[in-house]
């Protein structure tokens, strides 16, 4: 299995990494971590880039820190740092949650959080819950900064709206309101950290009397890219959450759902599983806030 | 166009020559003849490559050679001492944790990852912690009850 040659460049700064982007366009390719680019690139069937940007000389993308009312999570923390940092445990255990239970030890080790992303799988583990949590990129260019919320980053299977000569540097999640939970849930017909055939992430907001006042749900695995479920959140939205219209949001979600047959489950299979855990994952976030 | 790297690899440094498409997987092997690290599926799901970076189990076979330049690199080769076996492969071959043998070196370093890491993991951390290594001949009982022995002191 060998990998087709390539030109390595190792860019010290942003902002020559973003420059030589730039000049390559759709010739080149990011590596952060490489666990996805790594084996697209082994892949015959795959398109493969004739210019490699390692982002490894470039300092100061890796971290996790609370800034006032935000997390700041740099774009090459390692996966296996979110799954073990105290600061997302303390503020959302379930995003913790998603990146303990991705993939093995060893991809957690040397894949990225933004390369997650960035590969735009639809399957992806960090999307829907930083989609649910309204979360943002911070990303640079030669034209400068820009912020755009991961839930319009997503442009179809493998495809991210990134121009070129972008890199994504910094997720932002705001830190969780009063009375505020989310909840992050998978299923694989294997094993729970295969990767996933279903994943739900709920975020809701409950009012001083109980009712739901917001809730964003989304959806991975079961479309093109992760994505949301506006007449599920709607079925939730200025009610009282049980079982029952967990239950019936669960049956919306199926309808907003288009997912597709592959080796770990087939659509109809995966349509049936949507229902289940959407209203799992309803009804766990509604006991995270409760509790 | 071929480039020399210098490797840090069980505490020596190798001068070698690499090629960018090259992974670590096969500049271990191929250049400095560390056989020991081996290749399975080369997609990072098998773990028979797996190797310490800096501390962390990884799978070889997904970082390029020329990334791994200023890392720490312990292949199995370097687990034992001069003097005796890791406690983890006296464990290993006490307890019968080795079948045909080609997923041993990968389930070696990830355990001692995990037991550098946690040097009281339960079985259920020792399973989620060897989750990352397959063993084609399915002796995983074998495999934690080693690792579980190691935790409990019986081999120093």
């Amino acid at each position: 299995m060998r990998i087709t040659k390539f030109e390595y460049l190792t860019p010290s700064s942003l902002e020559e990494a973003c420059l030589v982007l730039q000049q390559h366009g759709s010739q080149a390719a990011v590596l952060a971590g490489g666990t996805d680019l790594l084996v697209k690139m082994k892949n015959p069937r795959h398109s493969h880039p004739q210019y490699v940007v390692s982002l490894k000389n470039i300092q100061g993308l890796e971290y996790i820190r609370r800034d006032k009312d935000m997390l700041r999570i740099g774009a090459l923390t390692k996966l296996d740092a979110v799954a073990n940092s105290e600061v997302i445990k303390t503020a959302y255990s379930s995003l913790a949650f998603a990146a303990d239970n991705m993939a093995t030890p060893q991809i957690r080790n040397i894949g990225t959080i933004a390369g997650n992303l960035c590969n735009a799988a639809r399957s992806a583990d960090m999307a829907p819950p930083l989609m649910a949590l309204e979360a943002l990129l911070n990303i640079v260019s030669p034209q400068g900064t820009r912020t755009i919320p991961v839930d319009s980053f997503f442009a179809g299977q493998g495809k991210n709206t990134l121009r070129s000569g972008e890199i994504v540097t910094e997720v932002v999640i705001p830190l969780p309101p009063a009375r505020f939970a989310l909840w992050y849930q998978k299923f694989s017909p294997r094993s729970a950290r295969d990767i996933a055939a279903v994943g739900v992430a709920v975020a809701l907001r409950l009012d001083s009397g109980g009712k739901c006042e917001k809730c964003r749900i989304f959806l991975g695995a079961v479309a093109d890219t992760p994505i949301r479920a506006p007449l599920s959140e709607a079925v939730i939205t200025g009610n009282k959450i049980d079982e029952v219209l967990a239950a019936a949001a669960g049956k919306q979600a199926v309808s907003e759902c288009r997912p597709i047959d592959d080796n770990r489950a087939t659509a109809d299979y995966r349509r049936h599983i949507v229902g289940v855990v959407t209203k799992d994952a309803i009804l766990e976030a509604y006991r995270g806030v409760v509790a | 166009m071929k480039k020399t790297i210098s490797l840090d690899v069980n505490g020596a440094t190798y001068e070698t020559a690499a090629e960018p498409q090259d992974t670590l997987l096969d500049v271990l092997r191929g250049n400095l003849r560390l056989t020991g690290t081996k290749k399975g599926c080369e997609t990072g799901n098998c773990g028979a490559c797996t190797v310490l970076f800096d501390g962390n189990a990884v799978d070889s076979c997904l970082i390029l050679a020329l990334e791994a330049e200023g890392h720490k690199i312990i292949t199995i080769e370097g687990l034992a001492d001069a003097s005796k076996l890791h406690p983890l492969q006296q464990a290993f071959i006490k307890y019968g944790a080795i079948q045909c043998g080609y997923c041993t070196p990968g389930m070696l370093l990830s355990a001692k990852a995990l037991l550098d890491r946690l040097p009281r993991a339960n079985e259920e951390d020792i399973r989620k912690g060897l989750e990352g290594n397959l063993c084609r001949c399915t002796g995983y009982k074998q495999i934690v009850e080693a690792v579980e022995a190691v935790v409990r002191g019986e081999f120093k």
